[in-house]
């Protein structure tokens, strides 16, 4: 497994290295199929203003990203505080009292949902973002665009403002969909196989016990090392429905920060580091909000049983 | 638990494996330098203390479970 990963980790390098010179001399994606050129014209902008200068244009666009992704939001986020919070509170105070019946526990719950309120970077926007990036691929069914997925994330955004139908169809093409989110990296020896493979089995159990469809997304912490055909490729061994995400440590840092997944690289000399970081799954409803975490110590079927739970709850 | 350590040592016997056939001498004593615990399973109290701390309150309020995890990694003998 672990050599496997090594071996095909250098083959994707040296392709990597390819496809990117070879981006850069034409200066434009001629990979691109034709439904996605046609249907997504913006995402050549960011695409320009990054080949005309990577540093200074890396900037801008990480400038434009956050300032992009906190207004939209906004209105909606303001508009649903109250019925958030208060589904909030009641999911964690009865799923936490079944689960370890600590009143203590139940009081952290409390404090949890405070503190997502008032976090800096809201949730939902950034969760936007990436889901907005999730449903790209998800509608063209392709893996190999999935770091243009996330230029096509800045990209939609701005369609949102300037032409609602593009992104809204972009959206909604993934709107109303259950998602179970993992953060891991795909050098990992041993704990993120582990995990995926959990995730995965208990994506069909659920739709096996309850028939509820749940959309699996792996977003990697190691932005230096998992390209988008390194990602591709590492989560179909996995699960056909499993969606990897990568993108720029920008990007990462921005997604991490905003998930409260920590990760760290070891100061390693070579390029052969680990990266330390939370084990977590997270579950999150249709409208693309935060239910409830499961740590590792969950198994399948408690992983399974505690998503059938939650989605029958929200639905009441 | 004995079917979770085989499991874990399996990889680590496969992974400095793999790094001694790509063989320079550099990587073979990284390699050989390393702890043999992988680093997403040594430490798993502090882990899991600071993961579930980090979900509920955010990293800026965890510093405390963080400096934990890291004091005991360093113990277990990775570079952090």
């Amino acid at each position: 497994m672990a050599s496997i990963v090594s071996t095909k980790a250098n083959q994707f390098r040296y392709s990597t290295r390819l496809l990117f010179s070879h981006l850069l001399r034409q200066g434009r994606p001629s990979t691109l199929s034709p439904p996605f050129s046609s249907h997504l014209q913006p995402l050549h902008h960011p695409y320009k203003v990054r080949n005309q200068s990577y540093g200074n244009g890396s900037l801008r666009l990480c400038q434009r990203f956050l300032s992009s992704s906190s207004s939209p939001p906004a209105a909606n986020v303001s508009g649903e505080k109250p019925a958030s919070d208060s589904d909030h509170s009641a999911k964690d105070g009865s799923g936490q009292g079944k689960e370890s019946g600590s009143g203590g526990d139940e009081g952290q719950k409390s404090d949890a949902g405070k503190s997502v309120r008032g976090g800096p970077v809201s949730w939902l926007s950034f969760l936007l973002l990436v889901l907005t990036g999730a449903g790209l691929v998800d509608y063209y069914g392709e893996f190999s665009f999935l770091w243009l997925g996330m230029w096509g994330i800045r990209s939609n955004t701005e369609a949102v403002k300037q032409g609602p139908s593009v992104g809204t169809a972009a959206i909604g093409g993934f709107l109303g969909k259950w998602t179970l989110l993992y953060f891991g990296f795909t050098h990992c020896p041993d704990i993120c196989p582990e995990e995926l493979q959990k995730l995965a089995a208990a994506v069909d159990k659920i739709k096996e016990k309850a028939g509820i469809e749940t959309v699996p997304v792996f977003i990697s912490v190691d932005p230096e090392r998992d390209t988008v055909e390194q990602v591709g490729e590492y989560v179909k061994e996995f699960h056909p429905k499993l969606i990897g995400l990568t993108g720029s440590p920008d990007e990462i840092k921005n997604v991490a920060r905003a998930y409260r997944v920590y990760y760290m690289k070891t100061a390693e000399e070579d390029s052969d580091y680990l990266v330390d970081h939370s084990i977590v799954i997270y579950l999150m409803s249709p409208e693309m909000k935060f239910v409830k975490f499961f740590g590792k110590n969950n198994d399948v079927d408690s992983l399974a049983d505690g998503v059938i739970k939650e989605v029958k709850q929200y639905k009441k | 638990m004995s079917g979770a350590q085989l499991q874990s040592a399996s990889p680590a016997l496969i992974i400095q494996g793999s790094q001694k056939n790509e063989g320079s001498v550099a990587v073979a004593t990284a390699a050989e330098s390393k702890p043999k615990k992988k680093i997403c399973c040594a430490c798993p109290d502090t882990k899991r203390l600071r993961d579930e701390c980090i979900v509920e309150h955010g990293e800026s309020a965890c510093t405390k479970w963080i400096e934990a995890h890291r004091l005991c990694l360093r113990a277990e003998g990775f570079n952090v």
